[in-house]
C-alpha cells in the first residue's frame, strides 16, 4: 500500500507541511516516516522539498528552493529555544523529566541575560518604558510558536525540550575553517541561515 | 567546622584560606559511618516524626554493629563516645539543643546536612531489586497450591474453615501486607535513587558516569523481572483463587466467595501497583539515558553546552528556514499566478465551425453550502467542522462537500482571525475527520 493512502499520512503532511518537526517521541508517526521515508522523499521532491532525518531524532522538511512558501523563525523564537535547550542539558532537570516551569523560566531568562540583549531578540521595536509588557508576551509568542512547531511540548504550565529542539545546537556543532561548505551544509542539512538580516516574518 | 557551614559569600580563595587557618580535616572510621547509618535509618523509620536520637538509642545501635564488627562490649561506651566526638567535630552530627540539656546522658543528636549527604550516597550503593517481591508471590503461589490440595479432603464446613479458610484470612493476607511493605521500600529506594543521580553526575566525574549506568542497568532489570515474573505469579495466584472458590462453591461452603474476592482486590492492587511503576521507572529510565548519551558521550567535555551558554549573553546571528506551506495541497493554478495569458489563435474553420451546446445542470450543492456558510460566518467563533455536521444531520450531504473545502476554508479565512491552537481532529459524519479549523471575530 502507498505511503500516501495510509491514515497515517494526512496529520504527518499537515506538521510537515507548516515547519513542524515529527520527533521520535511521537512514536506511530515517526515510525511511519522511518518506514516511508523513500516514497514521501520522492513526494516532497515534486515540490522541491526535502524530507530530512535529524541525527537527534526527529524528521523536517527543508526547502530553500521548494514551492513551497517559506518563512525566517523569530529570533526571539531562536534565543528562548535555545535557553530550553540548555536548561534541559542541566542534571537537575532529570528530577522533573526535563519539564521545566513556564513561569520560573521567563523569570529566570529575565534575571540571567542582560536587558537589551532580551530587548533586542524578544521586543527590537518596542520602547524601554513599555518593553517589561511587550517581553512577557514576546515570550509567550514565542513559546507558543516553538510549540506550535513540535519544538517543545506544553503542558500544566510546565514546557519540556522535544528532540528537534536539539537542532537548535547544530550552528554549534562545527567550527570548520571552510566557512560557504559550512553554511551551505547547514542551511541544506538542517535549514539553517546563518548571519541572518533582521527578524523573520512570521505569518 | 564554620567552613563548612558558614552562610558568609567568600570567593574560593578566602575560603580555601579559613581552611588552612582553621586546620580543619575529617576523619571517620568505618564504625562512624555505620553508626550514622544506623541513626539515620532510626530516624526515618519512626513514626512520630522526632528528628533526634537519645544516647540510650544509640548505645543499642552501636551494640548491633558490635555483633557484625565482633568487638568487645566492655570498651562500648569509651569507643561510642570517641565516635561521636568525631562525627560531630567533622559536621556530620550536632547536639539537638531544643530541650537545654547539657548533661551528657541527657543530650539528644541530629543529622546534619553534611550527615544526610553521605548517608544519601552510602544508600544509593544499595540493591535495587524486584526478587524480594517476587519471592512473596511465590510463597503465597505455594500456600494457595497447598490450600487447593486441601480443599479436595474437606467435606464439612469445619473442615472448610480450618483447613482453607483459616489459612486464607491469615496467612495469605498477612503475605500480602509484606509484599506492600517491600513496595514502599522499593519506591522510596528508586526516589533515593531519582534525587541523587543528578547531584552525583554534576559533581562525581567519570566515576558518577559509571555508578549511574550500574544503578539504571539495575532499575531496567527490575522493571524487567517485575514484567514477567510477578505479573506472571500473580496470574498463577489469580487462577488458583478461582479454582478455590469454584470448589468451595460447588461444596456450598459459606464466605468462601467473600474471602477469595478480598484476596483479589489486594492482588489487583500488587498487579496495579507494578504496572504503574514499571511505567513510570521505565520513563525515568529513558529520561537518564537520554540525558546521558546528549550530554556525556556526544558532549562530553561540554562543548557545545558551553557554546549555547555563551550564545544567550547575544541576539542570535543565525535563523533557521522552515516551510510554511499552507494545510491543503495547492492547485495548478494558483502555482501559475492570476495573470491571464493570451488564448491561441485558431484557423478559420475552426472558428466558424456550429456550435455545440451542452447544457450542464448547476451544481445543487452549492446554494446549500452557500447558506450553511452564512448561517455559520453569522457566529462567533466560526467553526469549519459545524458546517460538515450541519450538512451530514440537514441534508445528508458528506463526500459532496469535499470539492469544495477550499474555498470553504477561504471564506472562513477572509472573515476573521484563525485561532492557532485550535487544530484537534472532529468526527464530523460517520466518514470523514477533519481538522478543526476556528475563526474569531
Amino acid at each position: 500500500m502507498s505511503a500516501l493512502v495510509c491514515p497515517q499520512f494526512a496529520p504527518v503532511d499537515i506538521i510537515l507541511r507548516r515547519g513542524g518537526n515529527i520527533n521520535r517521541s511521537n512514536y506511530a508517526a515517526y515510525e511511519y516516516l522511518r518506514q516511508n521515508e523513500a516514497e514521501l522523499g520522492v513526494f516532497y521532491g515534486q515540490f522541491g522539498a526535502t524530507l530530512r532525518h535529524h541525527a537527534e531524532g526527529c524528521y523536517f522538511l527543508v526547502g530553500p528552493d521548494s514551492i513551497f512558501d517559506t518563512e525566517l523563525l523569530k529570533r526571539s523564537c531562536l534565543h528562548l529555544g535555545l535557553f530550553i535547550l540548555y536548561k534541559s542539558r542541566d542534571e537537575s532537570s532529570t528530577r522533573t523529566a526535563h519539564w521545566l516551569e513556564i513561569r520560573a523560566l521567563m523569570n529566570e531568562l529575565e534575571s540571567l541575560v542582560p536587558a537589551d540583549i532580551l530587548r533586542r531578540a524578544y521586543t527590537p521595536k518596542c520602547r524601554d518604558i513599555s518593553f517589561k509588557t511587550k517581553f512577557s508576551e514576546a515570550f509567550e509568542h514565542a513559546i507558543a510558536t516553538l510549540e506550535w512547531l513540535n519544538f517543545v511540548e506544553i503542558s500544566n504550565d510546565t514546557v519540556r525540550a522535544l528532540e528537534a529542539l536539539r537542532r537548535f545546537a547544530d550552528p554549534y556543532k562545527t567550527q570548520d575553517a571552510d566557512g560557504d561548505a559550512r553554511r551551505l551544509r547547514l542551511l541544506l542539512q538542517s535549514g539553517i541561515v546563518l548571519d541572518s538580516e533582521g527578524d523573520g516574518d512570521e505569518n | 567546622m564554620n567552613w563548612l557551614t558558614s552562610d558568609e559569600r567568600k570567593s574560593p580563595i578566602e575560603l580555601a584560606q579559613a581552611v588552612l587557618q582553621s586546620r580543619a580535616s575529617i576523619h571517620l572510621d568505618p564504625v562512624d559511618i555505620a553508626l550514622l547509618i544506623l541513626i539515620r535509618s532510626e530516624i526515618d523509620s519512626r513514626a512520630q516524626g522526632t528528628i533526634s536520637v537519645s544516647m540510650d538509642v544509640m548505645r543499642g545501635l552501636l551494640a548491633r554493629i558490635d555483633r557484625i564488627d565482633s568487638r568487645d562490649p566492655k570498651s562500648a561506651e569509651r569507643r561510642l563516645l570517641e565516635s561521636l566526638g568525631r562525627l560531630k567535630s567533622s559536621g556530620f552530627l550536632s547536639i539537638f539543643d531544643v530541650f537545654r540539656l547539657h548533661d551528657s546522658e541527657f543530650t539528644e543528636y541530629q543529622v546534619t546536612s553534611l550527615g544526610d549527604a553521605l548517608y544519601e550516597q552510602q544508600t544509593l550503593g544499595q540493591t535495587f531489586s524486584s526478587r524480594p517481591l517476587i519471592s512473596i508471590l511465590r510463597t503465597f503461589i505455594g500456600i494457595l497450591e497447598k490450600v487447593l490440595h486441601v480443599t479436595a479432603n474437606c467435606t464439612s464446613q469445619e473442615d472448610w474453615d480450618y483447613e482453607v479458610m483459616n489459612p486464607l484470612r491469615h496467612a495469605v493476607i498477612a503475605l500480602l501486607q509484606s509484599a506492600e511493605r517491600i513496595q514502599k521500600q522499593m519506591d522510596k529506594q528508586h526516589h533515593t535513587i531519582r534525587e541523587a543521580l543528578p547531584t552525583l553526575l554534576k559533581e562525581g566525574g567519570e566515576g558518577a558516569i559509571k555508578i549511574c549506568e550500574d544503578k539504571l542497568r539495575t532499575i531496567f532489570e527490575a522493571i524487567d523481572e517485575l514484567q514477567s515474573a510477578a505479573l506472571v505469579s500473580v496470574g498463577t495466584a489469580r487462577s488458583l483463587l478461582e479454582k478455590i472458590t469454584m470448589a468451595g462453591m460447588a461444596a456450598s461452603v459459606k464466605r468462601i466467595e467473600n474471602t477469595c474476592d478480598d484476596i483479589q482486590i489486594k492482588l489487583n492492587a500488587v498487579e496495579a501497583w507494578i504496572t504503574r511503576r514499571a511505567s513510570d521507572w521505565y520513563s525515568h529510565h529513558t529520561v537518564m539515558h537520554s540525558h546521558l548519551r546528549a550530554n556525556l558521550y556526544i558532549d562530553s567535555n561540554r562543548r557545545i553546552t558551553e557554546a549555547v551558554r555563551k550564545a544567550l549573553g547575544q541576539v542570535p546571528d543565525w535563523s533557521m528556514l522552515i516551510v510554511a506551506a499552507p494545510p491543503f495541497i495547492r492547485m495548478r493554478t494558483d502555482l501559475i499566478g492570476a495573470h491571464l495569458r493570451q488564448p491561441p489563435r485558431l484557423s478559420g474553420d475552426v472558428v466558424n465551425r456550429e456550435r455545440q451546446l451542452h447544457l450542464v445542470p448547476a451544481d445543487p450543492v452549492l446554494p446549500i453550502i452557500r447558506g450553511l456558510l452564512e448561517e455559520e460566518l453569522g457566529k462567533n467563533p466560526s467553526l469549519l467542522s459545524n458546517i460538515f455536521k450541519a450538512a451530514y444531520t440537514k441534508q445528508d450531504l458528506q463526500y459532496e462537500l469535499v470539492p469544495h473545502v477550499g474555498w470553504i476554508v477561504q471564506a472562513l479565512l477572509d472573515a476573521g482571525k484563525l485561532d492557532q491552537k485550535t487544530r484537534n481532529w472532529m468526527r464530523v459524519s460517520p466518514k470523514i475527520s477533519l481538522e478543526e479549523l476556528k475563526v474569531t471575530k
